[in-house]
Order: structure tokens, then sequence, then C-alpha cells
């Protein structure tokens, strides 16, 4: 705010400052301290919830009172420009990118992503829709559906809870996907499948055959088994619909 | 499509349940574009579901019309894109601010002072430019006076004034703040300007003491409110009424049972007022 605002957005920065962090700003002069505390109550429940609602794992793995202390600080440092009440997930994500407070786990920005990913999933707007498919050959050019993700973590996001907490780093691989019904699965992935999911995502060209055969080449594997392993991981993802053709051969 | 009758709000928590409401039970539902615009899916794809079938009302929550963070063009565009794609016709906001260095998400108390009221008045100005059509502001709760001593009606009726937008009345806020700031609640709204009133709303609030009450959306509208609503049709005409409803949901038949509320006071207003045309008219052809 410039020095020249107008008194009465001075006034608006003091109230809105004292919303956010009630311990470290001054609240306005002349209010009472219960009508202040409806305010602090009602905004600060608000964002919890909207935080809670969206990652209810990293909320449950936390000390409620560290859990708090997150949200508060949220609420404190990040300027949220998002107006869309769905995407201030997406606003907390990236401030767990860069949060630093001792408690949380090493895990946690991974954690929060994979379920951000869950809810980005449900709601994201696609241009087209899983459909199953079915006989899909080697000369066929297929491609990913736009409502199928696939994400490489350093730690077994899926499985994270109170009562299995990772001490180490083991590499998960997992695509997400909507499927015709407008369900959201997942299904865990080993590095080939990974590897030949993001081939596919990128194809708009190549027939099956050749992707496969690339891929073996690439990853020094002998092609006749990429190209049998490879077609049985295809028949299932086309099955659950997250393929579609590029160009139907 | 324009509205009118008695509304309720839809809400992604409650799709199921009203998946079974025809326009026998509400003649048109409202949403907040921020909770719709961009979301596909299933939630997406209900809503068209529910599109199609009612008549609908856009009430925004983020577009912070008296904030000191610079109007967001871009969503503001969303909005009219998201309407015309729903074809929806009406859309209304709040008269306060929810951001203030980024969003806060939730309603805070403008200082009333004229300064502030010419201050929003060029944001609407701005809004209605880009939406091609009147703004209508909500009267909101609050819960603290942070201004210069002017009034809330004085506010209000300033900004409606400078501005050529309408007025969304919320007859339970109007009661919530009439408790909280100590002035005279059928005053409010028997002053305020007929031709600018275009939508209502009426909701349940808490007690949360004598003196301060809370809007919360989150209980049954109390006896007081029902009868500033019959008061605010009086005075200005039946309107389209929202009954709003935000969490403590109770079950469907019984919030329908508020709606039919709203449209028997609707009835009995416009019955009344159609006896006295009538009853004017007689008059009329005797004195000819």
């Amino acid at each position: 705010m410039t020095e020249n605002a107008p008194d009465f957005l001075a006034v608006q920065q003091q109230f809105s400052a004292h919303i956010r962090n009630p311990t470290q700003a001054a609240p306005t002069e002349g209010v009472e301290e219960r009508r202040l505390n409806i305010y602090r109550e009602l905004f600060f429940n608000n964002i919890e919830g909207f935080a809670a609602g969206a990652f209810p794992v990293l909320k449950e793995i936390l000390a409620e009172d560290d859990w708090k202390q997150l949200v508060r600080d949220f609420f404190v440092t990040h300027a949220c420009e998002t107006p869309y009440f769905l995407e201030i997930s997406e606003e907390f994500l990236n401030y767990i990118q860069t949060a630093k407070q001792a408690f949380l786990p090493a895990f946690s920005y991974q954690l929060a992503h994979w379920e951000w990913m869950e809810l980005h999933a449900d709601i994201a707007e696609c241009d087209d829709q899983a459909e199953p498919l079915i006989g899909i050959r080697l000369s066929d050019q297929i491609t990913t559906v736009d409502c199928a993700w696939c994400l490489a973590y350093e730690y077994p996001v899926h499985k994270i809870s109170p009562e299995s907490m990772p001490s180490e780093m083991a590499p998960s691989f997992l695509m997400v996907y909507r499927n015709e019904d407008l369900e959201v699965g997942f299904i865990e992935l080993n590095p080939l499948s990974y590897l030949l999911f993001e081939r596919l995502e990128q194809n708009n060209q190549y027939s099956v055959e050749s992707v496969l055969t690339q891929l073996a080449q690439d990853q020094n594997m002998d092609s006749s088994i990429v190209l049998k392993g490879g077609m049985e991981i295809i028949e299932q993802w086309a099955a659950i619909g997250v393929l579609k053709y590029v160009t139907k051969a | 499509m324009t509205i009118k009758g008695a509304g309720l709000g839809l809400r992604r928590g409650m799709l199921d349940d009203m998946s079974q409401l025809t326009t026998n039970d509400v003649d048109f539902l409202e949403i907040a574009p921020e909770n719709w615009i961009g979301v596909g899916g299933r939630f997406g794809k209900a809503l068209r579901s529910f599109t199609e079938r009612f008549p609908f009302a856009c009430h925004g929550l983020s577009l912070s019309i008296g904030s000191a963070d610079p109007i967001d063009l871009e969503f503001v565009k969303s909005v009219k894109r998201f309407m015309d794609e729903h074809q929806i016709t009406t859309y209304s906001e709040h008269l306060s601010y929810c951001s203030h260095n980024g969003h806060m998400y939730d309603l805070m108390p403008i200082p009333f002072s004229e300064e502030a009221a010419t201050y929003v008045t060029k944001r609407v100005n701005v809004v209605q430019d880009i939406l091609e059509r009147p703004l209508i502001l909500e009267n909101v709760s609050t819960y603290a006076d942070v201004g210069d001593g002017m009034s809330e009606l004085a506010f209000v009726t300033s900004v409606l004034e400078q501005s050529n937008c309408k007025m969304l009345l919320d007859v339970n806020n109007v009661f919530v703040n009439s408790t909280n700031h100590k002035f005279n609640a059928e005053h409010y709204i028997r002053s305020l300007p007929t031709d600018r009133i275009e939508y209502v709303h009426i909701a349940g609030h808490y007690d949360e003491a004598h003196d301060l009450l809370v809007d919360t959306h989150g209980a049954d509208v109390k006896p007081e409110v029902w009868r500033l609503l019959e008061l605010a049709y009086e005075t200005h005409g039946v309107r389209p009424t929202l009954l709003e409803r935000d969490f403590n949901f109770p079950a469907m038949s019984d919030l329908l049972l508020e709606v039919d509320q709203i449209k028997r006071i609707q009835s009995k207003v416009l019955d009344k007022q159609e006896l006295l045309t009538k009853a004017g008219g007689c008059h009329d052809r005797k004195r000819a």
C-alpha cells in the first residue's frame, strides 16, 4: 500500500493484519476483544477447514498443535492469489514446498502433492473422457487421455498413515486416473511402466511397436520381452480407459 | 434466465439430496461461481444437469469490492464467461472486502465513510463494465464497527446512489447488524431505495451473546427475521428470495419447509398488494 492510501484502507490494513497474525499485529483500536475474536476464529477455522479437507493425511500424521501452527503460518506468510476455493489447496501445497518447520517429516511435500493430486484428478477439467478400448494392435498409434496422470515420488506416499510412516526413501510410481464413471482410481507402476506411460503421454505419431522397441533399446532390454510385457500393460490400461488413439491405424 | 420466487443454494456436499428436487420444490438455485468455475469431473457434470433443469443465480465470494488489492480483472472475465456458458443473468456479491495482500476467503467490515463509498463506487463501475450488467451488492453481517461514525444505512445508500448498482437485501444480516450495532432494523429496511432492491437473502444465525449475533447460515430462520422479510416485501415489493444454509444441514424436507415459508409470505404480500390495487381501482372508478 502506498503512503497516500486513503485512511479507511489503512484501517483495513490493520484489521486484516491482526486477523492473519493476532499475536504479532496489533488489533484495531476501540473494537471489543470478543468482537475481534469472532473474526479471528471465523477466518482461522475457515482456512483450517480448507486445508484439512484437502490434506487429511498430512493433518492426521502431525500433532494437533503442529498442524495448527502450520495453518497459521500459511495464513500469515502466504499471499493467496486464487479467487477459487478449491484452488486454496494448491496455494497450501505451494506453501508446504517451502515450509521449514522442524516438525514436518521429510516426505511432507510429496505426501501433500499426492493428496492434492487425488483432489485434482476428481475436479480437473479435461478435454477428453476415459473410455475403455479393446483390441489395440502393435501398429496403432496411441496416447494417454487428459484425465490420467503419472507421478514419481521418493516415498510410498499412497501408503502413508499415522501407523505407516516411511522412515527412509522408497521410490514409488503412481498413475492416477478418472474413469468413465468419473471416479478417481490409482495404480502402482513399476519403473518401466512409468517410462512407458511417459512416452505414450508424449506420443503423437509413433506406433505401439515403435514406442516399445525404442523403450527396450534405451533401457538395454530384450525388445521381444518389452514388446510382450508392454503390450500386456497397454491392454490393462486400455481396459480402464486411460488410453486413446492418436489416429486409428 | 431470470430468477423469481424462492430458491436454495446448491452445495457440492448436498448434490445427491438435491438431485431429486424439481421446480415445484424450489424456483431457482444459487451457486458461488468461485466453487464451480474450472471444475470438471463428476461435479462439473452434476452442475450441468442442474443448470439444464433450474434457473440459476450466481452469488460471488471473492470479488472483494472494498479491498486495497487490485480488482482481479481476469477473474471477473471468467465469471462473465461462466455465466454466459450457463445462461445465468443474476450476479450478486458482497459490500465488503475479503482480501488484503492476498485472499483471506471471508468477509471483513469496510470502515464506513464517504471516502470508502466513493472508492467502492469506482470499483463497482469497473466490474459492471466487464460484466455488462449491474452488480448486485449485499449488505453483509459485521461484528465490529471500524468506520468514522457513518451509519451502515448511510454507507449502503451512498454506494447505491453513486454507482448504478443494485442491492441484494439480506434480511438476516439486517437483523444481525441491528443487534450488533444497535440500530432499528425496520427503519433500515424502510429507508432503502425500492428501485435498487433486486434480490433477497434470508438465513439463520447464532446468538453468541444477547448483543452479539453471528451470521452462521447454520440454523433455522428466526421468527423476527421472517417478520423482516415480510416487511421488506410490503415496503419494496416481492423479490426473488434465497434461503441460505451452509452447514448443520437438516433433512431436505425440513429445508423445503423454510422454502415454502418464503413462498407463503410472497403469496400473502402479493395477494394483499393485489387487493389494494383492486380497491384503489374501484375507488378510482367511483370517482370517475
